[in-house]
């Protein structure tokens, strides 16, 4: 089976995030990025498939960020092809229609069977990537899915649950495109010394594209971290005075008398 | 001679000859072969430092240093089998020489050599004493980890056998020479008399005393033998003592008594001259073609040289608290791999190992990822076995595999990304420092006279953390020139390098020397014994040459130049951990005694001290692994409640940020919090030298 995954990069939100001089926009320079989470599970279970019937893997991502660490460490997984859409702007993250747009252009040339994206994620809860990409690739799109089997004659089976804890298993013709949540598996730890012998070895193929993308009709006008509500009182002092204080609070609002 | 006989008209000499040269080509051929696996174990130079290597044969092998100082019994009974070994090799030697030159050429026996006679001679019944000692310990006493086997049996009763004959031999010697002529029914005194008018034949020469053999002839005589009778259970004896001698010949490198044969070579190449430096993973590129080139030759050689003495396993820490590990199976199987394996290779076929997998799965992964790396195993190995790094190649297995579990996943994942273990932004290394008085100086911004490397556990762990921080204001006070690696330290990987992570030590290790060249320091100072260790020992490999110090040999060192001087003394009875990394790894015990003595704390030991230490179950990167099912009680319990047997004890010290949180949460699982204070060496000094928390 010819798979494609594509790879988007996240902000990572161990490290502080900043606001721009603009006030509207998280400072790019000082974000790190990482791989999204259900795009790793997604090239999981692209690289389960692959082991359990063959096939080939191929990556795609746009050229963003620290992108080129998490192709390096897909190749070391063992993703066949790595296909990097050249992306000029480093400011300012693909938005999901343009980034659809570039990836559906990109993917149309691998001739995949099967389409694994992560099914959202965490700057983008909508989830509308995958979509979209299934939507410009003429393709049949299923979301959240949580575990994907071969299936018989050019079908996989996926599975999807609901809320309420009901499991759905579907068989889903090829080609499509499937929304990833979560693999039969948590993605696996590959060692540095394979990252490293992959960053020797791995040739990235660079696919220029000339998606068409209209400017948004949104604009952001402020990005701000939460701002306290000027509601919380801290206490401070020695224990004495912090518990005098607080006997204090409490019998201004009546709660003791 | 006993060979001066005739069999099945054959000449006894050229029977000799012709046993020996079998049982000697079985031996050589078996020899061979054994060497020829060995040769397909990596590539390790264990060739340099000679003199020094010399002088540990010295004294571990030829003194048995590591025997005497050992359990009980066997501390002597070990050292006597031994040394008499040693003298029935010469022995042994003239027999064959003597007895096969015997028609031509008279060449002296041991019983003729006075002295060597005598000594040979004691040490038959010496020897005897300590088989019976051993045996009692091995068969009613047996110490766990002990194994009653069938080849331990067939050993003792070997020995035994080749004593008693040797005895028996001697008596028929000394009746053949004494009582040669003397009429069969003769008292002793009698025959005292009539030796005098015997006639001397060469050989058997009485002018050497030799007690037991003498002895065993008059019991035998008093027994009612004949004189003659001696004589010839003495010449069946000598027959007996060379058939035994050629049986163990062939048996031998057959046997877990091979570690006679080998032991020796695994002491001279022992690691040498600092301990637990592992080696660097194979970078060839090429997988190997048996399981067996996983493993370094010296690797290999422990399974040949291990007595399944036991002592790994009475010491380890994982065992004691009931996980799968045994550092002695571990070896077992190892060594049941070399022969299988390797001898399988040798004669060309595949390893019939029903597709099983060594590592994972006859030695479970279980078993592999329950090691502290404490060192404990090793350092009481009377061979030199090095079962730590034997458990980390194996990990390296595992790790290239991608078989970790997930809370050590998710570690070596943040080490990856963040530089450090505990998947914080590498931007709050120093938060703890941030309302330090006079800030932190940065190494790499201006010179300082020591470098702190913090490690992670002293940045980002909360107890470590603002224990850092008390370091950070004794060591002002001490007027110590201190800095930081402001941007750029990194874990240093101790821990990374045993989980069996190579690649990622490395790269860690490259990013430190990086940041590293960026400053300007005379020395290296650090609180974590497992940085202070990797730091020392494994980074000279990326030209790291500046000193390492630890905090407690600082510590020391202010207090007793009077940089430092307590302004009161504290109150309490302290006992203080060695952690592995500073104490069993490197040595240093006295300095951070010393530091808690100047502090006026009354300072006992717990049973288990100094290189007996017990580890807190956190190293080799257990502290990052979910815990192994069917745990009994885990270490660092087991150490508080040995803390606790000690009557009146109210601080328990250490010298390890990852000591701090195991002994905390133990003491917690313990319910004596309010008891035993866990404390760290630096708080201590900041309590004694009168400084207030600010």
């Amino acid at each position: 089976m010819n798979i494609a995954v594509v790879v988007r990069q996240v902000p990572d939100l161990v490290e502080p995030l900043e606001i721009d001089a603009s006030g509207a926009a998280l400072d790019v320079d000082e974000v790190e990025f990482l791989i999204n989470e259900t795009d790793d599970h997604a090239l999981e279970q692209a690289l389960l498939l692959k082991e359990s019937g063959g096939g080939s893997i191929t990556v795609v991502a746009i050229d963003f960020g620290q992108v080129d660490d998490v192709l390096y460490t897909a190749a070391a997984k063992g993703a066949d092809r790595i296909v990097k859409i050249p992306y000029d702007d480093d400011d300012r993250p693909p938005r999901p229609a343009e980034a659809a747009a570039m990836i559906a252009e990109a993917v149309k040339d691998i001739d995949a069977e099967l389409v694994l994206v992560g099914s959202s994620a965490h700057d983008e809860l909508e989830g509308v990537l995958a979509p979209l990409l299934a939507l410009k690739l003429e393709l049949p799109y299923l979301g959240v899915i949580r575990g994907v089997k071969p299936g018989e004659g050019g079908s996989v089976t996926a599975f999807k649950e609901f809320p309420g804890a009901a499991m759905a298993q579907m068989n889903v013709k090829l080609p499509a495109v499937l929304g990833i949540l979560a693999a039969d598996q948590p993605p696996r730890y590959v060692p540095v010394s394979r990252i490293r012998a992959a960053m020797k070895s791995t040739e990235f193929e660079e696919k220029e594209t000339a998606a068409a993308v209209p400017e948004p009709n949104v604009t952001v006008l402020r990005m701000h971290h939460p701002e306290p509500s000027g509601r919380a009182e801290m206490l401070t002092g020695s224990e004495d005075e912090v518990a005098a204080r607080l006997a204090e609070i409490l019998k201004e609002k009546g709660v003791v008398q | 001679m006993p060979t001066e006989v005739t069999i099945l008209g054959i000449s006894g000499a050229v029977w000799l000859l012709l046993l020996l040269a079998i049982c000697s080509a079985v031996f050589a051929w078996r020899m061979s072969a054994l060497l020829r696996v060995l040769a397909m174990g990596r590539r390790e130079n264990r060739l340099d430092h000679p003199v020094l290597r010399a002088w540990t044969f010295l004294k571990e092998v030829i003194c048995q240093s590591r025997m005497l100082t050992g359990e009980s019994i066997i501390n002597w009974a070990h050292p006597a089998i031994f040394w008499g070994f040693c003298f029935f090799v010469i022995a042994s030697a003239l027999m064959f020489v003597g007895g096969i030159a015997a028609p031509w050429l008279w060449i002296p026996q041991v019983e003729e050599i006075p002295v060597l006679g005598t000594l040979v001679d004691l040490f038959a019944v010496i020897v005897l004493v300590g088989l019976i000692a051993s045996s009692i310990r091995r068969y009613i006493l047996t110490p766990p980890g002990l194994q009653r086997t069938m080849d331990a049996t067939i050993v003792v009763l070997l020995i035994a056998a080749l004593m008693v004959s040797f005895l028996l031999a001697e008596a028929g010697g000394y009746a053949d020479e004494v009582w040669c002529h003397a009429p069969a029914s003769v008292g002793m005194s009698e025959n005292a008399e009539k030796s005098e008018s015997c006639p001397r034949e060469r050989g058997h020469g009485t002018q050497t005393f030799l007690p037991a053999g003498t002895a065993t002839a008059y019991v035998m005589l008093a027994a009612g033998v004949s004189p003659e009778g001696v004589v010839n259970v003495g010449v069946t004896a000598w027959w007996v003592h060379v058939a035994i001698l050629l049986t163990f010949l062939v048996y031998l490198p057959f046997s877990k008594h091979m570690h006679l044969i080998w032991a020796p070579f695994a002491v001279f190449f022992a690691e040498l001259p600092a301990k637990g430096t592992l080696p660097a993973a194979d970078d060839s590129g090429k997988e190997p073609s048996t399981q067996l080139g996983l493993f370094t030759w010296r690797m290999l050689l422990s399974g040949y040289a291990c007595a399944e003495c036991g002592r790994c396993e009475r010491v380890c820490p994982a065992v004691e608290s009931g996980s799968k590990l045994s550092p002695r199976e571990i070896l077992h199987d190892l060594k049941s791999l070399v022969l299988k394996d390797g001898i399988a290779t040798l004669k060309g076929r595949k390893p019939d190992d029903d597709g099983r997998e060594f590592i994972g799965g006859t030695v479970p992964a279980e078993a592999i990822w329950a090691c502290t790396s404490c060192y404990a195993c090793v350092d009481i190995c009377p061979v030199r076995n090095e079962h730590v790094p034997i458990i980390v190649q194996m990990r390296r297995k595992l790790v290239d595999e991608g078989k970790v579990d997930a809370k050590l996943q998710e570690t070596l994942m943040s080490l990856q990304r963040y530089g450090n273990s505990q998947g914080k932004s590498a931007r709050k290394r120093f938060d703890w420092a941030k309302d330090l008085p006079g800030g932190l100086k940065d190494a790499t911004k201006e010179p300082v006279d020591m470098l702190w490397f913090l490690g992670d556990y002293a940045a980002y762990h909360p107890s470590s953390a603002r224990v850092s921080r008390l370091v950070a204001l004794v060591f002002n006070q001490a007027g110590i020139d201190f800095g930081v690696l402001a941007k750029g330290e990194k874990s240093a990987g101790n821990d990374v390098r045993r989980i069996g992570e190579e690649g990622l030590f490395e790269m860690l290790a490259e990013q430190n020397m990086k940041a590293l060249g960026k400053a300007d320091f005379q020395r290296i100072v650090t609180t974590d014994p497992h940085t202070y260790h990797t730091l020392k020992h494994e980074y000279s490999r990326f030209g790291l040459e500046t000193p390492v110090v630890h905090y407690s040999e600082v510590l020391d060192e202010c207090l007793r130049t009077g940089k430092l001087s307590p302004k009161r003394s504290l109150e309490g009875k302290a006992v203080y951990h060695d952690p592995c990394y500073l104490g069993r790894y490197n040595g240093i015990y006295d300095p951070p005694r010393r530091v808690i003595d100047a502090t006026g704390l009354e300072r006992v030991e717990m049973p288990r001290n100094r290189e007996n230490s017990f580890c807190c179950g956190a190293g080799g990167g257990k502290i990052w692994m979910e815990e192994e099912e069917g745990i009994s009680e885990r270490p660092a319990v087991s150490r508080i409640r040995e803390a606790l047997q000690i009557d009146g004890v109210t601080h328990f010290v250490v010298s390890c940020p990852k000591d701090l949180g195991m002994f905390e949460d133990a003491v917690k699982t313990v319910g004596a919090e309010d008891r035993l204070r866990i404390i760290d060496l630096g708080e201590l000094v900041y309590e004694a030298i009168g400084m207030e928390e600010v």
